[in-house]
């Protein structure tokens, strides 16, 4: 047996022990099992192969070679199948995941747009859009009447003046239906009258969104920074009262 | 070499006992198939480690049928459990 050998059968045999004592480390102290898969992994794709390409440097007979190539093609192909099928079972019986867990794609996501309507609102559409086909959501696109500002007028002035906005809102939420439908994004509308900002967090609550989409205000030129200051007054503290998270779009 | 093999069953050894730790704590069934998998992939490799350390490429056999249960079971745990979730 040459030095050789028998140097690079010592480094494969420790380097197949250390990723083995990694993964055992990382199965008794990571938080959860999603996690600790993530570590078992490990164990047969590098801990096992460094030991099996130790024991090919070795004995390097046919006999021997021949088994090791086809012991790793096997736990190669048995690894992943293995670990998908641990996995989904877990998923499926509701075994529960790390509480700090960020990312969650599984999940289905509910995506409020509160959208204004003209020109300037296709884009903000158009990011809610991008939101739903990233996440895999439902897209409701919701628009809000403001009376606050018709209790001044007369009742017959009022209620004349209501049913023209309200065929506005209407055409608001078919062009934003329709450029959903043009991404190829299912998605609803809903109506909602009164005070805007009051108006938004209470729909945000009885859809228990999870992300509100909403536009960036136009306002005169220099005057931006107090626009969005207001904006963030009035929806700021959704984010913490509802868990919603809040975009705002230009 | 000798030091190295003595090592390597220490090193095995040690992860051995740290899956047992899981398989004992749980909490739920699926930590133990976890666990219980990975303490097979590592007595495939003390298998290994054995075949090196006698000079006898015999233990490679007992490497691959442990490795081999070790599959069939993790996938046997998991189809079981999972009838479990919809009876």
């Amino acid at each position: 047996m040459s030095t050789v050998q028998e140097v690079l059968t010592a480094a494969l045999l420790l380097a197949g022990v250390f990723f083995s004592f990694v993964a055992a480390i990382g199965i008794v102290r990571l938080p959860d099992l999603y996690l600790r898969m993530h570590a078992a992994s490990k164990t047969t794709t590098l801990g096992l192969a460094g030991i099996l390409l130790a024991v090919l440097v070795y004995f390097g007979t046919y006999e021997v070679v021949t088994k090791v190539v086809i012991v790793l093609l096997f736990l190669f192909l048995t690894a992943p199948v293995g670990a998908h099928m641990i996995g989904r079972s877990a998923y499926v019986c509701g075994v529960n995941m790390y509480p700090k867990t960020t990312r969650y794609d599984l999940e289905r996501v509910t995506i409020v747009c509160a959208t204004r309507g003209g020109p300037q609102s296709e884009a903000v559409h158009a990011r809610a859009i991008e939101l739903a086909k990233e996440r895999g959501g439902e897209l409701i696109f919701l628009h809000v009447l403001d009376t606050t500002a018709l209790s001044g007028l007369g009742e017959k002035e009022g209620a004349l003046v209501l049913r023209q906005l309200r065929a506005m809102a209407e055409a608001v939420l078919r062009s934003a239906l329709a450029q959903a439908r043009g991404s190829g994004v299912r998605a609803r509308s809903e109506l909602r009258e009164g005070e805007v900002s009051k108006a938004i967090a209470a729909f945000v609550h009885e859809v228990d969104a999870d992300v509100l989409v909403v536009g960036y205000p136009h306002t005169a030129p220099g005057r931006e920074h107090e626009a969005e200051e207001r904006l963030w007054r009035l929806l700021g503290g959704l984010q913490e009262q509802e868990h919603v998270r809040l975009v705002v779009a230009r | 070499m000798t030091w190295v093999l003595d090592l390597a069953l220490a090193g095995l050894a040690i992860a051995l006992v740290l899956c047992f730790v899981r398989v004992l704590r749980g909490p739920t069934a699926h930590d133990r198939v976890v666990a219980l998998d990975n303490l097979s992939s590592t007595v495939a490799g003390l298998a290994g480690v054995y075949a090196i350390r006698l000079g006898e490429a015999i233990f490679l056999d007992v490497l691959i049928a442990v490795a081999l249960l070790g599959f069939i079971s993790t996938v046997a745990f998991a189809r079981y459990l999972e009838r479990g979730a919809h009876p």
